[in-house]
C-alpha cells in the first residue's frame, strides 16, 4: 500500500502502533508491516518525521536510552495520545461504515449523532 | 558493528541539514534495518541498498524533518500570540502617555530595534525550509523576546506601575509567553 493512499491516516497508525508500549522508529515500522500483513510498507524515511510530528502535537514521548552501545529513542503515548487514537478509531469507524454503505449498496448506516 | 560506506554517505548528507540528535536516531534506524536484512541472509552491500532504498532518498528525509521542525511551530505560535501581547502593552503605554516617561532616546530606540529583529526572526523561522537556519532564527527570537518581556516586567514593577490597569493583564501575558519560549528554548537550541 502507497504511502500517499495512507494520507490522512499515518498519525492514527502510528498511534495505534505505540499502543501496546514504547517502540522506537524501526519497531513502529516493523509494528505496522506485521500486524498489516505486509500491506504497509512505509517509507522509513518518512515515519520519524512523522513520529517528530507528533511528539510536537504532545501526541506522543519519545526517551533515549542505549541499546546494543547505540542510542535509541523510543517514543511512547502520552494520555492525549491515548485521547487522540480513540477518537481517530471513532471516526474511522463511522467513515468506513459511510462509504462502506454507498460502495456496496448497503442499507445507509444510522447516524450516531 | 561497523555500517557500509553507503549508509555512512547517506547520514554524512543529512548530518550537513539536520542536528546532531536526529542523525543519531536515524543512524540507530539505519543500523537496525542493515542488521534485519543481514539476518534474512543478504550480503553486506545488498543489506546496504536495500536499507538505503527503504528510507528513501536523503533530500526527502530532510524536507519532511524541515516540515515538522518545532521552530517553525514556536515560531508561528509566538507570531500569532505577539499582537495580543503587544496590544495590552500598548493599551498601557498610550494610557500612562508613556512618551512623558524618563527613559533615554537610546533605550528606547534599542527595544524597538530589538523588537523588529524579533519580529523578522520570528517571520524567517515560520517561513524556513532549512531545518538548522530555522532553529537559530526561532532561539535568537525567544532569547530577544524573554529580554523585552523581562524588561517591560522590570519597569513597571519598579516604577510602581504594575497596579494600572491593564498592566496586570500585559504582565500575565508576558509571564506566559517567558513561560513558552523557556519551554521551547532547550529544544530550539539542540536543533541549531
Amino acid at each position: 500500500m502507497r504511502a500517499e493512499t495512507l494520507k490522512g491516516h499515518l498519525d492514527g497508525l502510528l498511534l495505534a502502533s505505540l499502543e501496546d508500549g514504547p517502540r522506537h522508529g524501526y519497531s513502529v515500522i516493523e509494528e505496522l508491516r506485521a500486524v498489516s500483513g505486509g500491506q504497509l510498507d512505509l517509507p522509513t524515511g518518512t515515519v520519524y518525521p512523522a513520529l517528530h510530528r507528533l511528539e510536537t502535537a504532545g501526541l506522543i514521548q519519545g526517551r533515549w536510552s542505549v541499546v546494543a552501545g547505540r542510542r535509541r529513542r523510543a517514543y511512547q503515548l502520552t494520555a492525549k495520545g491515548r485521547r487522540a487514537l480513540s477518537k481517530e478509531r471513532a471516526a474511522w469507524t463511522r467513515f468506513a461504515a459511510v462509504v462502506g454503505s454507498v460502495l456496496e449498496g448497503r442499507q445507509p448506516c444510522p447516524d450516531p449523532t | 558493528m561497523p555500517r557500509p560506506d553507503l549508509i555512512e554517505s547517506y547520514l554524512t548528507e543529512l548530518a550537513r541539514h539536520l542536528p546532531p540528535s536526529i542523525v543519531t536516531e536515524l543512524a540507530d534506524g539505519f543500523t537496525e534495518t542493515y542488521e534485519v536484512h543481514l539476518r534474512r541472509g543478504l550480503s553486506g552491500e545488498d543489506a546496504a541498498r536495500i536499507a538505503v532504498a527503504e528510507f528513501g532518498e536523503p533530500t526527502t528525509v530532510i524536507a519532511a524533518f524541515s516540515q515538522v521542525n518545532p521552530a517553525r511551530v514556536a515560531a508561528r505560535s509566538l507570531l500569532l500570540f505577539g499582537p495580543l501581547v503587544g496590544a495590552a502593552w500598548a493599551a498601557l503605554l498610550l494610557t500612562q502617555q508613556a512618551w512623558t516617561w524618563p527613559v533615554a532616546a537610546a533605550a528606547r530606540f534599542i527595544f524597538g530595534a530589538a523588537l523588529l529583529t524579533a519580529i523578522v526572526l520570528l517571520s524567517a523561522a515560520a517561513l524556513a525550509t532549512r531545518y538548522r537556519p530555522a532553529a537559530r532564527s526561532a532561539a535568537a527570537a525567544c532569547g530577544i523576546v524573554v529580554t523585552l518581556d523581562l524588561c517591560l516586567l522590570g519597569y513597571t514593577t519598579t516604577t510602581g506601575l504594575l497596579d494600572v490597569w491593564p498592566a496586570p493583564l500585559a504582565a500575565a501575558l508576558s509571564i506566559t509567553r517567558i513561560g513558552f519560549s523557556l519551554k521551547r528554548l532547550p529544544q530550539l537550541l539542540t536543533g541549531c
